[in-house]
């Protein structure tokens, strides 16, 4: 029972870290710059598609031809997990190379994007991003050897070497990457950089008019959180054992990650943990009742979508703020 | 009998100018982008979905599905004022949209299950192309879409002309200023999302009778009306009705054409010439196709 | 080089309407200089050029001799010069004190890379918040120092205008109508602390102002617009007895 009760709350605490990360960047993009963003899912799912091709890399290292993402996917994981099982160097290479492929990639493409979205603001900027987000998603649906189609790609195991702790290794890289990314945009938060952002958020022709290049810097948030959002793409496909493009749609990679932002506190990233929190245990109970209420002619899985809008329309009339507000910055003297 | 392709064409279009030019109105009127648009328009497909197994004329869905929508829009306008009074800011209420939709994508989903539980048959996609009447062979569907399409035409030109058209065309110019002479804002803009709710639920009621209707249609249409507003120009109701059949018919059109040439793998494609459309156009053309025109006249 | 700044010829157009037309003057180091002239004359256009905000059609503007006709904002101010609103727009949501501290100029804390380390930016920052209390000393508004901007009263939040140019330390400043709607008592103080800011460390000051019976008296020379032309300049002494600034005011023709 113990057993039970530890699986499910480190279970819920890999959710939590994940969504984390798109939390933060949230934070970091609409909360301290005013760069409305409602396509998270576009840098991870460019992310996992990346993933879907490095993961397979062992592969060619050990000179086997298969068709990895179409037709011979079951077989190339089977052969995976028997080579890692005694193997432990080559699938942490691959892991790492993917890391630094879908960080530059991401990179890239945020700078790429981030540059050319410069001219939209507000509303506009963050329907673009939809529209991107979206039209990443559509082709990475129906195009099968992007990243298999609605069939998706399944995954060996990375850390088969390692028996049993493989899953907890797993879970404790996603909390690492988590907790690290999480120090980053603290440190962002709390710095005079922070204030900058702040500053564009709050009026950016002032800004300009106190000598900030608020168009360079703009740029450069985008880029930077594109990264992570790569990243944390790859960690969801880790976590669920394959690349489901169906996965990183908007609903819940954007927007239960709004509702977090919105509802811990929008500009005060402790807030954003907290929303995250609140959100990702709701969600897991809403899970974990589905197998005590079969009962119901209805999945009760629909309770989601109902739940994220009626707590962010509520959260918008009460407290627009969020629970926890955005602390001024006081001096002492 | 005319190549199925046309009638899609035609559909699509109509359907689509409908709905974009409700999303525009809505824009103009209370400077917030409704994301809930689509969806609330496009569950009537499931009232047209109801009649036609309670084995009534799937028609009587175009009745109701104008009230549901018409009734869920105006609420949901009240909500945005409630909002609007506390101080929000626009990307606010149009995440509160976001909000809404969600509420009524798990509705819908729950109705489609509680459907498919009573009726004993599958309901998450359906079509009731098949149920529909035939006139020299051309689908119902057609004629009823072209009659409501040049009908809404001449309302609103007529609606635009009246002492409400002339209050609200003063509100889109200058709320602040309506308001100063007098103009209940409230009531004004009130019923006309009221109408424009309904116009879009019956555009969404037709959409069954041609096409295929699944939960995931109506937050799935989001991108391809924004895309048509955008193209015609966000501000512009004329070119948001352009938009909306420039993409309707390109959708069909194109991939047609594109099929031909590469295959018909390309059919998946489908939502995202839309979706291409409205990346490109909000960077290079934000101000859409009247705006252009617009500033080229006026200088 | 004792003109700070040259315009030339300077044009700006908004569609048909000619907001600027042809302006020129001159600006000497540590003047301080008043531009008046009905509403619409172009006065505010003028100084939004000089900052950037608006790019000229025609004309040069040259500060210290650069060029910076057509620069946008952010270069402009890096150079030196900053305007000031004349309706107070600040950081509505930051307390006060972070709004001078953002103006603080070249802080190594807020370049990305060097904002992880706080030992990079940390003593830069002390001086930022050294600086920024002293400037809310001199304005007399340190006891607002921990207040949301949102929260301040008109006349302070002028006054928090005013400080921003003050802590970045400029070499000339924009001040487009720094007094008005101000009681006649801090409207003096802010003025005199104009002119002292100007003897004690030459700075230069272009002011846009309507009060004359108040700033006449602190300012070295006067230009005059009317319709986007420069109509009459002077010393206040000889401007005051100008027919041409009273046809300009009152559109006699």
């Amino acid at each position: 029972m113990a057993l039970i009760i530890l699986d499910i709350i480190l279970d819920v605490m890999t959710f939590f870290f994940m969504y984390l990360i798109f939390t933060s960047c949230l934070n970091l993009q609409q909360g301290m710059t005013g760069l409305t963003n409602l396509g998270l899912h576009f840098f991870a799912a460019i992310g996992a598609y990346i993933f879907a091709h490095t993961a397979f890399l062992a592969l060619r290292i050990y000179g086997i031809e298969l068709d990895y993402i179409g037709v011979d996917n079951n077989e190339a994981v089977f052969v995976l997990n028997k080579l890692f099982s005694t193997d432990l160097l080559t699938p942490i290479f691959t892991l790492f190379l993917t890391i630094i492929l879908v960080m530059m990639t991401c990179a890239f493409l945020g700078y790429i994007f981030g540059r050319i979205s410069l001219r939209l603001s507000g509303a506009y900027l963050g329907i673009f991003w939809l529209c991107l987000a979206d039209s990443i998603e559509h082709i990475g649906m129906q195009y099968r050897p992007l990243a298999g189609g609605n069939q998706g790609v399944l995954l060996p195991d990375f850390f088969k070497a390692l028996n049993d702790y493989s899953l907890l290794i797993q879970k404790i890289i996603v909390i690492l990457i988590s907790i690290i990314t999480f120090a980053l945009f603290k440190k962002i938060s709390e710095s005079p950089f922070g204030r900058l952002l702040k500053t564009i958020r709050e009026n950016e022709i002032v800004s300009q008019s106190i000598g900030k290049n608020t168009n360079e810097i703009k740029v450069k948030i985008i880029t930077f959180s594109s990264i992570f959002l790569g990243v944390a793409g790859v960690l969801v496909c880790l976590r669920t054992r394959g690349i489901f493009a169906e996965s990183f749609n908007r609903i819940d990679v954007s927007f239960w990650p709004w509702l977090m932002f919105i509802l811990g506190g929008s500009g005060n990233l402790l807030g954003s943990l907290l929303g995250t929190l609140i959100c990702v245990v709701i969600r897991r109970i809403v899970l974990y009742s589905k197998f005590y209420l079969t009962f119901l002619p209805v999945d009760i899985i629909w309770i989601e979508p109902i739940l994220l809008g009626v707590t962010l329309c509520i959260t918008l009339l009460i407290k627009p703020r969020g629970i926890l507000p955005e602390k001024p910055h006081k001096l002492k003297y | 009998m005319i190549d199925p392709l046309i009638i899609s064409a035609i559909a699509n279009s109509l359907i689509m100018g409908l709905v974009a030019l409700g999303f525009t109105l809505q824009y103009v009127t209370l400077r917030v982008p409704n994301l809930a648009h689509t969806t609330i328009c496009f569950s009537s497909a499931y009232i047209t979905l109801t009649f036609w197994l309670l084995g009534y004329n799937p028609y009587f869905g175009v009745f109701i599905g104008f009230l549901e929508s018409s009734i869920l829009t105006y609420l949901l306008y009240n909500f945005l004022n409630m909002l609007k009074a506390r101080g929000l800011d626009d990307v606010s209420l149009m995440i509160s949209t976001i909000g809404i939709s969600m509420i009524i994508y798990g509705f819908a989903n729950i109705y489609l299950d509680y459907l498919a539980y009573v009726f004993k048959t599958y309901t998450r996609t359906f079509t009731l192309a098949n149920a529909d009447f035939k006139l020299l062979g051309i689908p119902g569907v057609i004629y009823i879409s072209l009659i409501l399409f040049v009908f809404f035409l001449l309302f609103f030109n007529w609606l635009l002309s009246t002492k409400f058209g002339i209050q609200l065309r003063a509100i889109v110019e200058k709320p602040s200023l309506a308001e100063v002479h007098g103009v209940d804002v409230k009531r004004v803009v009130g019923i006309a999302w009221f109408i424009i709710g309904g116009i879009g639920g019956i555009a969404g009621s037709l959409w069954p009778l041609w096409f295929q209707c699944d939960p995931w249609l109506g937050p799935l249409m989001l991108t391809s009306i924004f895309a048509a507003c955008a193209l015609g120009g966000i501000k512009s109701i004329l070119g948001s009705l352009f938009g909306g059949i420039f993409i309707g018919v390109s959708q069909v059109i194109l991939l047609s054409v594109l099929s031909d040439l590469v295959g018909t793998w390309i059919i998946s494609f489908k939502t995202l010439i839309p979706l291409i459309i409205a990346s490109l156009v909000l960077l290079f053309l934000p101000e859409g196709i009247m705006g252009k025109i617009q500033k080229y006249r006026g200088g | 080089m004792s003109i700070i700044l040259k315009i030339e010829k300077l044009t700006k157009k908004f569609g048909s309407l000619i907001a600027l037309n042809k302006v020129s003057l001159e600006v000497p180091y540590g003047s301080i200089v008043l531009l008046i002239g009905p509403n619409g004359s172009g006065k505010t256009t003028l100084l939004n050029c000089i900052s950037g905000l608006y790019k000229p059609n025609e004309g040069r503007i040259l500060y210290k001799e650069i060029d910076i006709t057509g620069k946008p904002p952010y270069e402009i101010a890096k150079l030196g010069i900053t305007k000031t609103f004349q309706i107070p727009m600040n950081f509505k949501n930051l307390t006060v004190n972070e709004n001078l501290l953002a103006c603080y100029p070249n802080h190594p804390g807020e370049k990305l890379l060097n904002c992880f380390l706080k030992r990079k930016w940390i003593i830069e920052e002390n001086n930022a918040i050294q600086r920024t209390i002293k400037v809310l000393k001199i304005l007399n508004i340190d006891e607002q120092c921990n207040q949301i901007a949102h929260n301040l009263s008109g006349g302070q939040l002028k006054l928090l205008e005013f400080g921003k140019p003050l802590l970045r330390d400029s070499e000339l400043f924009l001040l487009d109508e720094p007094v008005a709607g101000i009681n006649p008592f801090l409207a003096e103080e802010i003025l005199s602390y104009i002119q002292k800011v100007r003897n004690e460390y030459r700075k230069t000051f272009i002011i846009v102002e309507h009060r004359l019976d108040l700033v006449l008296k602190y300012v070295d020379y006067v230009y005059a617009l009317a319709e986007g032309e420069i109509v009459c300049e002077g010393p206040p002494q000889e401007i005051i007895k100008n027919e041409k600034l009273y046809e300009a005011y009152f559109a006699l023709k």
